[in-house]
């Protein structure tokens, strides 16, 4: 007599049954195994055991839209082929200046906003700041400093430029990486004249300022 | 802040700030003009020239004591529409003006005002 009275896998309901050829039948096993069967849900956890799908078994379909998140993902293993060309999920321009501006000053001492400026809403985190631009100064060996500003006069120079000549143009490029808070913001290119005399931005060419939020 | 006005007119800030001065008006904080891009750029400029007029849509503003762009002052307006700067002395002329088996001197003094005025004394 081998039967046993509790199946292991099995215990909300359990059922009993015969385990050898020569144990006693009973009608009820038959009665117990079909109201155990009724509720099998393969939980492993006493509805049946669990079942591993052979692989490529899974299909999309079975999937509800949005169910796979990030926490279903190992860190670190999303790479480059798995983003699309131009998702733009991994950076974003949010905003740019260009064109020919119209914008000279006799101020000195003093940081003052230009007319190459951009609005920008951010989510937050690093950004790249790209400017270029081409000043002149009418006082032979003009001195004058640059700067981006965020809501306000730049906290730092960009560039330090002594005019070579009365009114020549003198190119300025630079990339800036800084941090901004999630938000509106305005970024500006201003100057800082500390040569008396008229500096002006050119007009004989474009000047550019782009901020792109870096992202993961 | 508007600005004032002055799409149209060729103005050399440095010397409009002397005129103002000169008139009793006060910018102590300076000038700028600001305006609109513009779709082409004008002729490339010549030496020793007027700069090219403003774009229509620029204005003239100084600053307040916090560095925020103002309005100027109601006595500089008239001063502003007379503004008429002369081009800027032409150092080049003066050197070819000097005729021939003139002083040494004097063609060194024009020389050294050509080169100062294009690229400046030392710093």
């Amino acid at each position: 007599m081998a039967r046993i009275e509790t199946d292991p896998n099995y215990n909300a309901p359990t059922f009993s049954r015969a385990t050898a050829a020569t144990d006693l039948f009973k009608k009820e096993d038959v009665q117990a195994l079909a109201a155990a069967m009724s509720t099998h849900v393969h939980d492993n956890a006493g509805k049946g055991l669990s079942v591993a799908p052979a692989a490529g078994s899974i299909p999309g379909s079975a999937l509800a839209d949005n169910s796979i998140t990030s926490a279903k993902i190992v860190d670190g293993t999303i790479t480059y082929g798995d983003i699309a060309a131009g998702a733009g999920g991994v950076q974003q321009q949010l905003g740019q200046y260009l064109g020919i501006p119209t914008f000279s000053t006799a101020t000195t001492g003093s940081w003052v906003a230009t007319t190459v400026t951009c609005s920008v809403t951010v989510s937050g985190g690093l950004h790249r700041i790209e400017v270029f631009t081409s000043i002149t100064h009418s006082a032979a060996a003009g001195f004058y400093l640059t700067g981006i500003g965020i809501d306000g006069p730049p906290t730092y120079n960009g560039s330090a430029v002594r005019s070579p000549g009365v009114n020549y143009e003198v190119p300025i490029s630079y990339t800036l990486y800084m941090s901004l808070a999630a938000g509106a913001h305005s970024v500006t290119l201003y100057v800082l004249n500390t040569t008396a005399g008229t500096l002006a931005i050119s007009n004989q060419a474009n000047s550019g300022l782009s901020l792109t939020e870096q992202r993961r | 802040m508007t600005g004032l006005d002055v799409g149209g007119q060729v103005i050399v800030l440095d010397e409009l700030q002397a005129e103002l001065a000169a008139g009793g008006v006060a910018v102590p904080h300076g000038l700028s003009i600001a305006g609109p891009k513009v779709s082409q750029s004008p002729p490339p400029p010549v030496p020793g020239a007027l700069p090219a007029p403003c774009p229509a849509g620029s204005v003239l503003f100084t600053y307040d004591d916090q560095g925020e762009p103002a309005d100027l002052p109601p006595a500089a307006v008239p001063i502003v529409a007379a503004h008429s700067p002369d081009p800027p002395a032409d150092a080049l002329a003066a050197i070819k003006a000097v005729p021939r088996g003139a002083d040494t001197e004097v063609l060194r003094d024009r020389i050294v005002d050509y080169l100062e005025a294009r690229f400046g004394g030392p710093p």
